[in-house]
Formats: C-alpha cells, sequence, structure tokens
C-alpha cells in the first residue's frame, strides 16, 4: 500500500526536495552570485576604489599584505578574537540555556534583561559601550574605584592597552551574542523530547552523564550550525573593534575585517582590502563544508 | 584573458587634455540647462545643528527657487561618508555633489575635472588658499578633482589658570614640553595630544612633525621621506611628552575624546578644530572663560599645523545634473559670508575673498570678540596632509591606516625606539607608494 | 525525601538563582546606565566628580525631546519594523521547506545546493556592499527600502536554513513515518505534524532574521541615502553623532526605545518555547 503512494508526485523525495530546496538557492545566487565571485576577482585584481579598469595579478595582492607588520599582526588578532569569543559564547550559554530550562520565581524579568544586549542595535549598543569604558568618564572605573578595587590613579585604560583593549573587545562581543547562542541552544534543548530526558532519568543517569551522553549528543547539528555561523561572524565583523578601538592601540585589536575596511575603503585600495578581506576564505570555506557536513550527517533515531 | 586595457597614464593624459579643452576659454555658463531638475546634495551632519539649519532650510530652497531646481539634500555621518561615496561609485548612482571632509584623491577617474568652477571662483572670490589647492589637484593630469569651499583650523586649546601657575604659555613645542610637565607635577592636570588611531591624532602629528622640519614626502610626492633625524627627533619630543605629562588614556582617544577631556576641565591643553571651546561656551560656560586658543606650537625650524578637516566637493562622472553642480558650487563659495557666521567660525573659507572683512567678524562673536581673532591668519600656519607635495591616493591610504598615528605611538609606548619606529614607518609607506604610483 | 537530598535540591536552587542573576546582572547593567543618561542633562553627564550611577541633577526630557521632534527617529522605527516584517516573511517561506529537505530528504543536490548558499557569509558585507549597490542600482531601488527587502533575506535565508534542519533533525523520524502509515501523504505530514513540533526552532529562525534586520547597518547606509527612508540602526548615529560631538542622552533614549520592546516580546515568545512541546503525546 506504501509503495502505491510514494508514486504519488507529493510523496516522492526525489521530486519534493529539490523542490523545497530550490526556492531558496534561487534566491540567494541569483542576488549574491554575481557579487560574491565579483568580490573574489577583487582580490586577485589591482583594483582600486575608482578605477576605470583593472587587471588580473594573481597572489600579488596577498604577497604585499604579508609583508606588513600590521597585517600580520591583524592576523593573529582576528584569531584570538574569533576564537576566544565563540568559545565564551558557547560555553556561557550553553550555562545559562540550561538554567533557563528550569522554572523559578522570577524567570521572565530575569529573561528579559538577559535579552536586552542582544536586540540593542548594534551601532547604538557599542556606542553606549564607549562611554562605559571611557577613560575619563566611565561608570565601570568608576564602581571600581567606589569598591576599592582600584585606586584613583589606577584606572584601567580599557581602550589604551592590547591586553586590555583585546580583552574590551572580546567582552562587548560576547556581551552582544550571549543572548542569541542561549535562544538557540534554549531552542534546542526544548526540542529534545521529554521523553528521551525522562528516559535517561529512569535509567538513573547523574545530571552530568546526562548531559554528556544524551544532550550534548542531540544538540550537536544545531550547536555545529550556530558555532560554525558565529565563528565566520566574527571572522568577518569589525563593528565592535570600529566603535571602539578602530583597531588600536597601535593597530593592537586591528583584526583582518577592520583592516580591510580601512586599507579598502577608507585608503581606496580596494584590491587590497579585498585580500584582506578574503585572506582566510580558503581555510573558512574548507572549515564550513566540513562543519555542515557533520550538522547534516547527525542522525537521531 | 587579461583585456587590453587603458593604460593609466594614457586615460589621466586624455582626460587632462579633454579637462584643459573643456575649460578653456568658456567659463561657467550661467543659465545652465538643467538635465533634470532636482540637484541631489551629499555631505556630513555638521557639528553644530545651525549650519544644517541654514543650509538644508534657509540657502537651499533658496538658491532652488532662483534657478528653478529642487534641491534635496542628505546627511551623512562623518565616519560613513567614504563607504557611501564607494558605494555610489560601485552602483554608478547617487548624488550630484559629494561632500568629502577629506581630499578624495584616489577618486579622481570617477569625478567631473573641477577646473572651470575653479577658475570662476578665483576670478570672483579671491584666490584658493595653497593648502586647499594642494589637496584637491592633480599635477600629473592637471586636474582639480575636487573643489574646496572650506576648511577647518586646528589650533591649540590651553588653560589660562593652569598655564598661569607656572607662568608660562604654549609658544614653541619645547614650551609645550616643559610647561606641561611642570603643570602635571605641580597640580596633576595632564596634557592632552592624542597617540590613538584616529583624526586628531593624524593632523596634530603631521603639524609636530612639520614643525621640525621633517615630512612624509618630498615635493614631487614620489619619494617617502619620513625616515629623517628631524621625524626622530619630533618623535622623541612627543614620547618625553606623553612620558612627562600625559597618561595611557592617549591612546584609547577617537576624535570625540580629546573635546570631552578638555571641557571636563581634567585637562591643560589639546590641539583641535574650535569645536571643541565652542562645546565648553556650551556647556561650561564659567570654565570656558578659563580657556583660551593659540596656533600651533613652533618647533625649530618653523610654525605649523594641519588643516582640521578640508571639506571639499566632487561632482561625479554619472551625476544627473552637473551643470548645475557646478553652478551650485560656484554660488555656495559666494555665500560664504553667511556660511561662515552660521558655521561659528568653524568653516573656514578656501577662496580668500569669499568672505569679506573675516577680522571683522571674527571679533563680532557673540561670546567672546578676542578670542578668535589671530585665526585670520590660519591659513599662514596651516598645511595638509602630504606636504610639501600634493595629497596623492598614496598619501591618503597611509593617512587612513594610521601609518603617522602608529608612528609615535609605538615610540611613546617603549615598543620601539624612534629610529626603528621610523624604519618601520618608512617600510610601510613605501609599500604603500609602489602600489599606487606605477 | 532523605534530609540530604533536600539540601542537595537547595543547594541547586541556589545556584540556579546566583547564576542567572549574575548573568542578567552583567548583561543588563549597561542599560540601566543607558536609562539614567537618557534622563541627565548635559551638566549631570559632563561632570566628573558625579556618581554615574544616580542622578546628580534634577531628570529632564530634554534628550527625548530632541530625538522625537528634531529628528525623524518615529519614522525610522516604523521603517525598521516594516522592513523587519517583510523580511522574516520572506525568510520563512524560504528556509522552513530548505531545511525540512536538508533535514529529511536524501538526494545528491541538496547538500552542495545548502552548503553553498551558506558560503555566501564567507564575505564580509563591507566589502560585498560595492558590487551589491550595482545591483540595487541597476533595479532602481535606490534609496527604497524595497533595496533593503530584497537584500536582507541574503543573508538570513542560509542560517535559517540550516538552524531550521538542525531542529527538523531533532524530531524523530518514527513520528512522520507513524503518521505516513495512519495515511498522510509526505507534505501533509510536514504540514500537520513536524511544523507545529518544530515551533521552537521556527520562533527562532524568526527571532533571528528579526534581530539581524533590525541590526544590519552597511547596506542601510549605503542603498538609503533621504532621511526619511532610513532605519533605526543608520539614522540615529547619522544625526546624532555630529563629528566629534555625540549626543549621548538622546542616543542612549534611541537605543532603549528600540531594545525594550523587541527585547519584551521576544520574551513572550520564548515563553512558547518552553511551554510544554511534548513531543511523547503522539503515540
Amino acid at each position: 500500500m506504501r509503495r502505491g503512494r510514494e508514486r504519488s508526485l507529493l510523496d516522492r523525495e526525489g521530486f519534493l526536495g529539490p523542490v523545497m530546496i530550490l526556492p531558496a538557492v534561487l534566491y540567494v545566487v541569483a542576488l549574491v552570485g554575481f557579487p560574491f565571485f565579483l568580490s573574489l576577482y577583487l582580490a586577485v585584481s589591482d583594483a582600486k576604489i575608482a578605477s576605470a579598469t583593472s587587471h588580473f595579478v594573481g597572489l600579488a595582492n596577498f604577497e604585499s599584505a604579508l609583508q606588513s607588520p600590521t597585517f600580520r599582526r591583524a592576523l593573529v588578532n582576528t584569531f584570538l578574537f574569533t576564537l576566544i569569543s565563540q568559545a565564551l559564547v558557547l560555553v556561557l550559554g550553553k550555562i545559562l540555556a540550561t538554567c533557563l530550562l528550569q522554572d523559578f520565581y522570577g524567570k521572565s524579568a530575569l529573561r528579559f534583561l538577559i535579552l536586552l544586549p542582544w536586540v540593542a542595535p548594534i551601532s547604538l549598543g557599542t556606542i553606549g559601550w564607549k562611554w562605559m569604558l571611557d577613560s575619563l568618564y566611565s561608570p565601570v572605573n568608576w564602581v571600581l574605584q567606589a569598591t576599592h578595587i582600584i585606586g584613583k590613579n589606577d584606572w584601567p585604560m580599557w581602550f589604551g592597552e592590547r591586553g586590555l583593549a583585546m580583552a574590551s573587545v572580546i567582552g562587548v562581543h560576547v556581551w552582544r551574542l550571549l543572548p542569541f547562542s542561549t535562544v538557540i541552544i534554549l531552542a534546542g534543548l526544548t526540542s529534545i523530547p521529554k521523553e528521551v530526558r525522562e528516559a535517561a532519568d529512569v535509567d538513573g543517569a547523574g545530571f552530568w552523564s546526562r548531559e554528556l551522553h544524551i544532550v550534548l549528543p542531540l544538540l550537536r547539528p544545531i550547536l555545529t550550525v550556530a558555532g560554525l555561523f558565529g565563528i565566520i561572524f566574527a571572522f568577518t565583523d569589525m563593528t565592535v573593534i570600529y566603535v571602539l578601538t578602530r583597531g588600536g592601540p597601535a593597530d593592537g585589536t586591528q583584526v583582518l575585517a577592520s583592516l580591510a575596511f580601512f586599507t579598502g575603503i577608507l585608503g581606496g585600495d580596494l584590491a587590497g582590502g579585498a585580500a584582506i578581506s578574503l585572506f582566510l576564505f580558503p581555510i573558512l570555506l574548507i572549515v564550513a563544508i566540513l562543519m555542515l557536513r557533520v550538522a547534516r550527517r547527525t542522525e537521531v533515531t | 584573458m587579461p583585456t587590453p586595457e587603458l593604460n593609466r597614464r594614457t586615460f589621466l593624459k586624455g582626460a587632462g587634455v579633454a579637462a584643459v579643452a573643456a575649460t578653456g576659454p568658456t567659463i561657467i555658463v550661467k543659465t545652465a540647462r538643467a538635465k533634470s531638475d532636482t540637484l541631489k546634495i551629499g555631505q556630513w551632519t555638521h557639528f553644530v545643528p545651525a549650519f544644517d539649519e541654514w543650509f538644508d532650510k534657509k540657502y537651499c530652497p533658496e538658491w532652488g527657487a532662483k534657478n528653478g531646481v529642487k534641491v534635496v539634500v542628505d546627511h551623512i555621518s562623518v565616519n560613513d561618508l567614504r563607504a557611501r561615496a564607494a558605494a555610489e561609485v560601485g552602483a554608478k548612482k547617487g548624488h550630484d555633489l559629494f561632500g568629502f571632509l577629506d581630499p578624495p584623491p584616489a577618486y579622481e577617474e570617477t569625478v567631473i575635472p573641477l577646473n572651470d568652477v575653479v577658475t570662476e571662483c578665483e576670478s570672483k572670490y579671491g584666490k584658493l588658499v595653497n593648502l586647499a589647492q594642494r589637496a584637491t589637484y592633480n599635477p600629473k593630469s592637471k586636474t582639480y578633482y575636487a573643489c574646496s569651499d572650506n576648511w577647518v583650523p586646528d589650533p591649540l586649546h590651553w588653560r589660562i589658570d593652569m598655564w598661569g601657575e607656572v607662568g608660562m604659555k604654549p609658544d614653541t613645542w619645547e614650551h609645550v614640553r616643559e610647561g606641561s610637565r611642570k603643570i602635571k607635577e605641580k597640580i596633576n592636570a595632564p596634557a592632552g595630544f592624542g597617540l590613538a588611531q584616529e583624526l586628531d591624532t593624524n593632523m596634530m602629528l603631521r603639524g609636530l612633525l612639520w614643525s621640525f622640519g621633517a615630512q612624509e614626502q618630498d615635493e614631487t610626492s614620489t619619494k617617502v621621506m619620513i625616515n629623517s633625524k628631524q621625524a626622530v627627533d619630533a618623535v622623541k619630543l612627543m614620547s618625553a611628552i606623553f612620558k612627562e605629562s600625559e597618561t595611557a588614556e592617549v591612546f584609547t582617544w577617537d576624535p570625540s575624546s580629546n573635546n570631552r577631556f578638555f571641557v571636563s576641565g581634567k585637562g591643560h591643553i589639546i590641539q583641535n578644530a574650535i569645536s571643541a571651546i565652542r562645546t565648553a561656551e556650551k556647556q561650561v560656560p564659567d570654565l570656558a572663560k578659563k580657556m583660551a586658543l593659540a596656533p600651533p606650537a613652533a618647533g625649530p625650524v618653523r610654525r605649523m599645523g594641519s588643516e582640521h578637516l578640508l571639506h571639499c566637493y566632487v561632482v561625479w562622472k554619472f551625476a544627473e545634473n552637473p551643470e548645475m553642480a557646478k553652478k551650485f558650487l560656484v554660488d555656495l563659495v559666494g555665500a560664504y559670508n553667511d556660511a561662515f557666521v552660521a558655521s561659528e567660525f568653524y568653516n573656514f573659507p578656501s577662496f580668500t575673498k569669499s568672505v569679506t572683512d573675516l577680522k571683522g567678524k571674527l571679533a563680532a562673536d557673540k561670546v567672546d570678540p578676542e578670542r578668535y581673532l589671530f585665526l585670520a591668519d590660519a591659513e599662514r600656519w596651516s598645511a595638509y596632509p602630504g606636504y610639501p607635495g600634493h595629497t596623492t591616493a598614496a598619501i591618503d591610504e597611509c593617512f587612513n591606516t594610521f601609518v603617522i598615528p602608529n608612528l609615535f605611538a609605538r615610540a611613546a609606548k617603549g615598543e620601539q625606539s624612534a629610529e626603528d619606529s621610523a624604519k618601520q614607518a618608512e617600510a610601510e609607506m613605501k609599500r604603500i607608494f609602489t602600489k599606487w604610483i606605477k | 525525601m532523605t534530609v540530604s537530598r533536600a539540601a542537595r535540591r537547595a543547594a541547586g536552587r541556589l545556584v540556579l538563582y546566583a547564576t542567572v542573576i549574575a548573568f542578567a546582572a552583567l548583561l543588563a547593567f549597561p542599560f540601566y546606565w543607558m536609562v539614567l543618561a537618557t534622563f541627565k542633562t548635559d551638566g549631570d553627564l559632563y561632570n566628573l566628580k558625579n556618581n554615574p550611577l544616580v542622578f546628580n541633577a534634577a531628570p529632564t526630557l530634554a534628550n527625548l525631546q530632541l530625538l522625537f521632534e528634531k529628528t525623524l527617529y518615529l519614522r525610522w522605527l516604523w521603517n525598521t519594523l516594516l522592513v523587519g516584517a517583510a523580511v522574516v516573511a520572506i525568510t520563512l517561506v524560504l528556509a522552513a521547506p530548505a531545511g525540512y529537505a536538508l533535514a529529511r530528504l536524501t538526494g545528491k543536490w541538496g547538500e552542495p545546493l545548502g552548503i553553498g548558499i551558506f558560503l555566501t557569509y564567507l564575505i564580509p558585507p563591507t566589502l560585498l556592499f560595492i558590487p551589491m549597490s550595482r545591483i540595487v542600482a541597476v533595479l532602481d531601488l535606490q534609496d527604497s527600502l524595497w533595496s533593503l527587502i530584497l537584500v536582507y533575506p541574503s543573508f538570513t535565508v542560509p542560517f535559517c536554513v540550516w538552524l531550521l534542519m538542525g531542529f527538523f533533525k531533532s524530531i524523530p523520524r518514527d513520528i512522520e513515518e507513524a503518521a505516513r502509515v495512519d495515511g498522510c501523504s509526505r507534505a501533509r505530514a510536514i504540514v500537520q505534524i513536524v511544523m507545529p513540533l518544530s515551533l521552537a526552532g521556527i520562533l527562532s529562525a524568526v527571532i533571528f532574521a528579526f534581530t539581524l534586520t533590525i541590526q544590519e547597518f552597511v547596506y542601510a547606509l549605503t542603498f538609503i541615502t533621504s532621511s526619511g527612508a532610513q532605519t533605526v540602526s543608520v539614522g540615529v548615529p547619522t544625526n546624532l553623532v555630529r563629528g566629534d560631538v555625540f549626543f549621548w542622552g538622546s542616543l542612549m533614549a534611541a537605543c532603549l526605545i528600540t531594545s525594550i520592546p523587541v527585547a519584551a516580546l521576544y520574551n513572550i515568545f520564548l515563553d512558547r518555547f518552553v511551554a510544554g512541546f511534548t513531543v511523547g503525546a503522539i503515540k
């Protein structure tokens, strides 16, 4: 009987699959296809911001970039910034999501507060942090001084020293994205069928055992995708750095995305900026393909 | 695969010839045949809201009515100007007139040469000041790729009472160093010369370099000259000022920071456009009475500061109403008596006679009739990035990637010696120059 | 319940509260300052001697007045809302079927295509916006909100596709099989069974797409020029950050007025997640 029904068009996987995925693919490709490949071409050309013509120059832009100590520093900073902030976001997000799964008094209000950083417009929220960590007016420093953790003349210059500046931009980035990862993980946790969790309880599994052996594997597709997106986003985002430190002090927080902007858009060397933006493209490409494959292959029975 | 290219030099030469031929005998047509009935202008949000009120709600509508055009003005945040320009060029569609706050030499290929506009303005409103000329003119193609209507001086702001405590005035850089040190020791008020990757630092440090006889490039704009004994001396001086009288906050600054620093009463000296003191006059009028302006400090070779901003308009090649745009420019320069006052003296005229009785106007300031008088000579002690050459695309990229601020910051932090830092800056500039100069 | 077990529960509760409160405090305290800044006078704000965490002078409505009277803030809010709603709708229509296809339906083209569209994220918008501007200009959509409505799904859809795939995957196949044994066609099974169960995922996709849309800056800056058609994320900094002068009070007011309703809305949505989507109901 099943075989008969499968012949109906709406049952056939071979038909349904492509039909369901094609609209999304066509939309994105039609819109972004040309710009995508043009951007790739820019990186291997000698185009300037207003040039009428451009030529293929192979890897010359990449070579030129590597010669610059600024670029090398930006490369290192990019990895630091991305990996540390993503690790924090995922770990803290998991903790928070697990907590929010429980019921407790005042949960709604607390959850509302937790959501705020993510929904604040990026440009405005970051401008707010500019003041929060300002060298003169910082309320953070004021509180630290008022609680006698630091002295009057020991105010940390949050954007003025390499280590602190990096910590600040990572901190603000994590602050912004923590609610996002929490929501995703929370939704994932909620989707885990109750009976699966209950079955584990009946079997006598302890809290940690249940987390590690049941919950995490079930979350893997979602965590992988969210994590991958977070990593790519952190590699290519520059808003926090641009607003807070402009890449300073002395290129201490310069990352590839911000350097590319300064070089390409502000400095006019469009091809050079493109090369810097896309320097990690091959690596990210491979990482993305692998992780997406993993996410898709995970099966739940 | 490589398409037969338009060799950049021949292209520019051709454009130059065409520009000269086109401007030749004809100056601007007085009655322009408008291609469309709208003139679109894009420019920054002026820090003085009253200026935008004057421009948007009074000047443009009146000019539009007189010329039978609808004038639309869009405002863009100063930080986003370049991004918007890049997008308009990428889209080949946008405004007719686009106002940059720093010269855009890299955009020369996508703008209409404005030689005719400059010539007409000069014939009517006096010569174009040297710093604007050098910064908007390409000598190789003999083209004005932009027309500057105003520029902004960069004077010292200092606290009369604090400097009075040590009986000094900030006249030369040596005075500044010594005075700042004494003030810091006596009353613990720091100096405010930024060492961050931002505009104010970029400008102030260039002034310091020039006062010591150092320069970024030579007159032909082809040779990098940053690694010189004079530059190293300037770097050492700033490192000393930092160590003796500044705090680490100067590495954290953005253009608004030194304003806040000075207006809060904490610091005893900064170098900035007059936006800082105007803010003080409005927010802390009592404290503002203790503040004064002064020309940039003098070094062993000369007294020189940089322009803080150079406002110039371009007319895109794809502008829909280029003739009207050019006429607007000429008339705007002619209206500078009003613009100057509406901007609270922020917009200094680029064409020397477009503001009549400059000194008289400065003396008629509602807040302090003496404070701004010395600015009448501002042009004598102001230069532009790339001095003594021209502001080229290469210099522009060096500017926007903060080569000079980092040169000083690395030495001040002690990460490198002044000599090594200069060597690194030289290497970086040479790398950038080879990208642009073929 | 033995005493030790009760004690452990209490301790667990304490840890729970401490953790959540700590997180909430750290995440929300800048907003506390923003509320103060909104109502502080300039003199109070800029005074170094003042305690920044309280009002030292009487609060004022001047900053709010500036925001509402001297800028087009309300118009920007409306524009942002419009664009957000439209983009969310488009995203769902495109991404939900695609996510399901990736999750359940095998086929050799599905995965490469799905990976392909995700790769658009590898080029940052700060580079992509230049060729994108050309497309917008060619379509004659410059300065229109439609340019944003058209372009934004290009970056909300790929992630939502994969996100929804993840959610669809965590619903065991058995449930669908059970429905089909009972006589449903595949398509009907999807609509009637799977979609309701994956509401958590769909709602997260909605929230994500909406947030990304209202936050976006580069495209909104470069595609839209006239003040009246701007969105909040561009309009506010453009008009309240003038050169080197920041209008802090009004800026923070704008931030709060935009964030608070959206966060409240999300909060309500999240309640729906945890309102007990018991998958075990079907037998």
